[in-house]
């Protein structure tokens, strides 16, 4: 008998190519669009921000004229910034279970409180997951929904420490868990990937029959796998049939873009920007783990961020730096206490140095503002055409507040931008809706009712 | 200052007890905290009427009631247990990426970490068996997919395959052997239908071979393979029902071996075998005996005293430059002197906090600056019991729960409250600010914490963490015993509150004797084995579960796998409420 196992060779044939190599429904509309689509990044950080720091030092009417230090790195970039202050994160006020930290990152992306439970026990109390979707997942299921990549769920050290590891949900209780390894994204992106060629080529060339029999197979057994989530589902509890119906709807979704012939050029939904698609290096292997890579972590994944954007693999993307209450420790900046230590210091002890973090966390935005500037698209760059969100878990630290939590846009996408503008408490579910209605999907409410009351005004 | 008895007794019941009212009232701050219980979806308190109640009058009888047994010894340890069971609810349990690994290992005799690529497991109260935690996402879908393409492709078939000709007849042989040990349960027609589909299709599309690893993919990526679907023995009119002897055998091998069942429970399943707690007993007596059963063990360990957490301890490597190379021989100490306490004949529940026994080597030794391990083994080695003793003592312990520079009372008094005492702590209030005092040159860092002490929005909740943390200020940030601290001598004294076993203590190692005769540490390691097992949070149904686990595990001598075996005996390991589909 000749069954012996495949060798090494045929199967990663099979499986190298996975990729969830996507379908492109819509190729004749985009073929059609004159204008490129807006994209989104939300981009996270934790355990708050030094609000004295954070705050202008001038302002000329609503015009940024001086920034503080903390942003201080964005200042070439001043007049692309949109900074907002007096914003609540309204939900995680309103939340009732687990304190500020579960509660803000459980909030920041789906504007949504805590589910009562018991998944969190970590610092006292306790709390299950959150309640609701959030954007970057709304947006795969809405504007991106076929794009090679619906969205990108990135993080660098996020550790697995359930809510407080999680910001991204693609429905309540159904947190999305984010590729933190450099390499994982490097091999979902580009395996397989051939850069689109100069001459616009619109003839995709003859499908390799070995991989149009991989999707005839995989179509068979998804069949089956779906049909039997299908059975299962009719014969359990209302609790049960939630989780098998979200796996099944995770099996629907992978059959989709697996079985789909695929067009070899990848770009025609969104077709990449005219510069700036190219495969790069594969990321140096590294233990993403470590507080002492979180820099290079961090840089791989702004590389990866900007080339999938640059690549029209997908519109939206988030990326979560470390997780709430980390012990993350920032040796490059000569800091080796804790992130989540520091946060709750004195202002006097602590202060400088969450201005410190704060500032770097700032320097790696306005990297990722230059990269994307670096791209030419159409008239314009790919920064024109992108809208950067970026937000905190939390307001201050130490007394776990989520009032005056800091907000930057920055980019395009038609905010106007180099401005300071101060609210009184507002909801930042208003900032969420905005940036939904830039994108395409008008809805004008989003998250929790009690918090969301329509788009933020004066963006625009 | 002293917790109301009803707080204490309520913990147990913690998700359900503590409102909102009490939490903000502190620990402390208030004698009187309001017992308003919620009821669980589908109690008997419930007037929803939900499964759950007892059934209307009719004739279902459950032999063999905890409470129906001896009865004489007028205890109260089964005061709970009524005539009809009351196993709380039985959420559905998807394979942990361990007992994923274990499962494709037993089942195609492919040995391997096989859920490398997936997504780490998600936890709830720290257990990764939480059935409350996971979420099937496109990336675990994908990442399944993937995991069963490369198990179907490294398969020996001429080992799987029941027959040698490349006939349908063979596949469905295959298919009914295989699926029936895949799915734990004799294969049902329609999915007998269901995978020679896919078996025809890929015979179609290349050969028989490709069509039998085609089945094999998709029964790994299965709803019945990945999942652990239970709907319990049918009984007429009733709303609690008896596990099905497959069930059962399944129940046995994911909580004891973290697999699938072997052939021997898959035979007594069959011949019918599996149903008198006398069977599963004697079933979980076998288990327990087998390595198998220390592989769940140790995991259970790591889960329950927070260990990974040592793998991401940063420390200011400016003051603990070995720190790197020492972190993994400190979690290391800590599984082996876990497995030992565990498993020694001679040790019990209390030997946690009183055994001298350690294993440790050379660089670790040096560490603790002790001597006696020469190599990198680790070798058994016996503490002196003054500057070392137990688990607490323990630098793996004391190093997670401290700073990158100081130790920190807090954080240690935490860990004993809530994972060895299994006592709730509300969050601390909203916008209050939490700053703990700052490193001062002529302060120590018991003289920093104290003004929790007198700070009265601290002081509720501080009152019963710190008091404990303070007994051990012998260790500092990296665990290392230390009798001064900026020059000043270390006090190490401490105070025990709201247990069995109150009172002033003096150092870590008088500490740990008194935990050890405590009765909260014998409850408390019962209840995270339940959670651990039934992968959700207990409730006011499930006191007569524990409270016949707690009674079995006491009249053994307090044996930890006796507690394994006491498990199975229970309302919650042999009953079920009846599955109504879509319903609560």
């Amino acid at each position: 008998m000749g069954f012996k196992p495949l060798s090494r060779r045929t199967l990663l044939r099979g499986t190298g190519g996975i990729a969830v190599a996507l379908p492109l429904l819509d190729a004749m509309e985009a073929h059609a669009q004159s204008a490129p689509p807006v994209r989104a990044v939300f981009c996270v950080n934790f355990d708050g921000t030094y609000r004295p720091a954070w705050i202008p030092k001038s302002t000329s009417g609503t015009t940024l004229g001086d920034l503080g230090t903390i942003l201080s790195p964005l200042t070439p970039w001043k007049s692309r910034i949109l900074q907002l202050d007096g914003i609540n994160n309204q939900a995680a006020v309103l939340n009732t279970n687990g304190d500020g930290h579960p509660g803000g990152a459980g909030s920041i992306l789906t504007g949504r409180t805590l589910q009562q439970g018991s998944v969190y026990t970590g610092g006292g109390g306790s709390s299950g997951w959150a309640d609701g979707i959030s954007i970057d997942q709304h947006l795969a299921k809405t504007v991106g929904k076929n794009d090679r990549f619906p969205t990108l769920t990135l993080a660098c050290r996020p550790e697995n420490v359930t809510v407080l590891s999680h910001i991204s949900y693609t429905g309540p209780a159904q947190p999305v868990p984010p590729m933190a390894d450099p390499v994982e994204v490097f091999n979902k992106l580009f395996t397989n990937f051939t850069p689109p060629g100069s001459g616009g080529t619109t003839t995709p060339p003859p499908e390799d029959p070995a991989l149009a029999a991989l999707r005839a197979r995989r179509k068979s057994v998804l069949d089956a796998v779906l049909d039997s989530m299908n059975v299962l589902s009719g014969r359990v509890g209302a609790a049960d049939r939630a989780k098998i119906d979200q796996h099944a709807t995770s099996i629907r979704e992978l059959e989709l873009r697996l079985t789909t012939p695929p067009d070899t050029d990848p770009d025609t939904t969104m077709p990449p920007s005219s510069t700036g698609c190219s495969k790069p290096a594969k990321p140096a292997t590294l233990d993403y783990n470590s507080s002492a890579n979180f820099d290079k972590a961090s840089a791989a994944m702004i590389d990866l961020t900007v080339l999938a954007l640059a690549c029209g693999m997908t519109r939206s993307v988030s990326l979560q730096w470390a997780r709430s209450t980390s012990g993350l420790t920032f040796p490059w900046l000569g800091i080796n206490e804790g992130q989540h230590k520091i946060s709750h210091m004195s202002d006097a002890a602590g202060g400088p140095l969450v201005t410190k973090i704060n500032q770097w966390f700032a320097g790696q935005f306005a990297t990722l503002i230059d990269k994307l500037s670096k791209i030419q698209e159409g008239s314009g760059t790919l920064l024109d055409n992108t809208i950067l969100y970026w937000g905190n878990g939390l307001a201050h630290g130490a007394n776990h507040t989520q009032k005056d939590v800091p907000f930057v846009l920055a980019g395009g996408g038609g905010f106007k931008y180099g401005r300071y503008l101060k609210f009184t408490g507002a909801s930042h579910n208003g900032i969420l809706i905005a940036i939904l209605n830039k994108m395409g999907v008008p809805d004008t409410n989003f998250g929790d009712p009690r918090a969301s009351n329509g788009p933020l005004p004066n963006l625009s | 200052m002293t917790l109301s008895s009803d707080v204490v007794r309520s913990l147990r019941c913690r998700f359900w007890v503590l409102t909102l009212a009490a939490a903000v009232a502190g620990c402390l701050g208030s004698a009187e905290v309001e017992h308003t219980r919620s009821a669980p979806p589908g109690s008997s308190d419930d007037p929803s009427g939900s499964p759950g109640s007892p059934g209307s009058g009719d004739e279902v009888t459950y032999p063999d009631r905890p409470a129906t047994e001896g009865g004489g010894d007028g205890g109260t340890a089964t005061t709970a247990c009524t005539a009809v069971p009351s196993p709380g609810t039985t959420p559905m349990h998807k394979l942990t990426n361990q007992e994923y690994d274990n499962t494709v290992s037993a089942l195609l005799g492919l040995p391997g970490h096989h859920s490398a690529d997936l997504p780490a497991d998600l936890t709830g109260l720290g257990f990764t068996t939480s059935a409350e935690s996971y979420s099937i996402s496109l990336r675990h879908a994908e990442k399944y997919l993937e995991a069963a393409e490369r198990i179907a492709a490294a398969t020996d078939l001429s080992k799987v395959l029941p027959c040698t000709a490349t006939t349908d007849a063979c596949a469905q042989k295959f298919i009914d052997s295989f699926g029936s040990k895949a799915f734990r349960r004799p294969i049902t027609a329609e999915e007998r239908t269901r995978l020679m589909a896919v078996y025809t299709a890929g015979k179609g599309q290349s050969d028989f071979e490709t069509g039998i690893r085609m089945v094999i993919e998709a029964v790994l990526q299965s709803a019945d393979f990945l999942y652990r679907p239970e709907f319990g023995a049918p009984v007429a009119g009733a709303k609690v029902v008896p596990i099905t002897d497959y069930e059962m055998a399944s129940r046995l091998s994911y909580f004891l071996w973290s697999s699938m069942p072997d052939e021997t429970l898959f035979a007594a399943a069959a011949n019918g075998e599996l149903r008198t707690p006398d069977q599963i007993e004697a079933q979980a007596r076998r288990m327990v005996a087998d390595p198998r059963a220390r592989k769940t063990v140790a995991t259970f360990n790591e889960q329950w005293l927070e260990l990974e957490v040592l793998d991401h301890a940063e420390k200011d490597e400016s003051h603990f430059p070995d720190w790197q190379t020492i972190r993994p021989l400190l979690r290391k100490e800590t599984a082996l002197f876990m497995d030992d306490v565990f498993w020694n004949p001679a040790s019990n529940v209390a030997s946690m906090f009183t055994s001298k026994t350690s294993f440790m080597n050379k660089p670790l030794a040096d560490f603790y600056g002790l001597t006696g391990p020469q190599g990198s083994e680790f070798v058994k080695v016996t503490l002196d019991g003054k500057q070392r003793q137990g688990l607490l003592t323990q630098a793996s312990m004391m190093a997670v729960h401290a700073s990158t520079k100081e130790s920190n009372p807090v954080l240690r008094g935490r860990f004993v409250r809530q994972q060895l005492l299994c006592h709730f702590l509300p969050p601390p209030p909203a916008d209050v600010a939490i700053i703990p005092p700052e490193p001062d040159p002529n302060l120590t860092t018991r003289e920093r914490f104290d003004a929790h002490r007198t700070d009265p929005a601290c002081a509720g909740c501080h009152s019963l963490m710190d008091p404990i943390g303070f007994g051990f200020e012998n260790y500092d940030a990296v665990g290392a015993y230390r009798t001064e601290e900026n020059g000043k001598t270390i006090d190490a004294t401490g105070t025990l509150t709201a247990t069995s076993v109150d009172g002033n203590f003096n150092g870590p190692v008088d500490l740990s004797n008194r935990l050890a005769e405590s009765k909260e540490i014998r409850e408390c390691a019962t209840l995270m084995w339940f959670r651990f097992l039934v992968g959700r949070a207990e409730s006011t149904e499930d006191d007569c579960t524990l409270q016949h686990a707690e009674k079995l595990f006491a009249e053994s001598g307090d044996k930890f796998p006796e507690l394994l075996v006491a498990l199975t005996q229970t309302d919650a390991f042999l009953y079920r409420k009846a599955v109504v589909p879509g319903g609560q």
